[in-house]
């Protein structure tokens, strides 16, 4: 009868290299989600600021920030008027109302995408026990085979 | 959005509708059409880098 061939047994050099890039790969998504979790901020403040500006209505005097501290006065001649950044460097001018949708859909756009990154964690995680414990495992058994 | 989304998008907008492109610091108010056109550029250039 033919022997059964062995697989090789995975050192514990390779667990901590395979472990270490899990917990990269962690940090790598946890920071990812740190950014859309701005972006998202960024998307809802924006939301407030249109329907605060529309509420106020036209003609209304603001400062625009130009840098260092400094404002310049201007003039709101339609809140109604809202530019857009659509990507590719385009921008496009809406209405209040079709910029809230847009926003709106950029938010669950970036919702969607937080929670495949969640999920993705998850199983890092997962992998991250599993080769933990392998880890042990494997420590203990070295550790037998040494006395 | 990629840009065939952006390109439907723009043609979407009812024809009075201001357009802009980055330059730098800078906004350009463009016609929906240059825009397209540019969009489209583009799009060429990034196929012929893959």
């Amino acid at each position: 009868m033919a022997k059964k061939e062995q697989k090789p047994k995975i050192t514990m050099e390779e667990l901590n290299k395979e472990l270490r890039g899990y917990i990269a790969q962690i940090e790598a998504l946890r920071a990812e989600i740190a950014v859309i979790d701005e972006s998202i901020a960024t998307y809802r403040a924006v939301i407030q600021t249109i329907n605060n500006l529309k509420d106020l209505g036209k003609g209304k005097n603001i400062l625009i920030p130009i840098g260092a501290g400094a404002q310049i006065e201007a003039k709101i001649e339609d809140p109604d008027r809202v530019v857009v950044s659509i990507g590719s460097g385009i921008s496009a001018e809406l209405t209040a109302e079709e910029a809230l949708k847009y926003i709106a859909k950029e938010i669950t756009t970036l919702q969607t995408l937080r929670t495949t990154l969640e999920q993705a964690i998850a199983e890092a995680y997962q992998k991250t026990e599993e080769l933990l414990q392998k880890t042990r495992e494997l420590g203990q058994e070295e550790g037998k085979a040494s006395k | 959005m990629d840009k065939q989304q952006i390109i439907q998008f723009l043609q979407s907008l009812p024809q009075d509708r201001r357009v802009y492109w980055r330059v730098g610091n800078l906004m350009v108010e463009i016609t929906k059409e240059e825009a397209i056109k540019l969009l489209k550029e583009q799009e060429e250039k990034n196929k012929e880098v893959k």
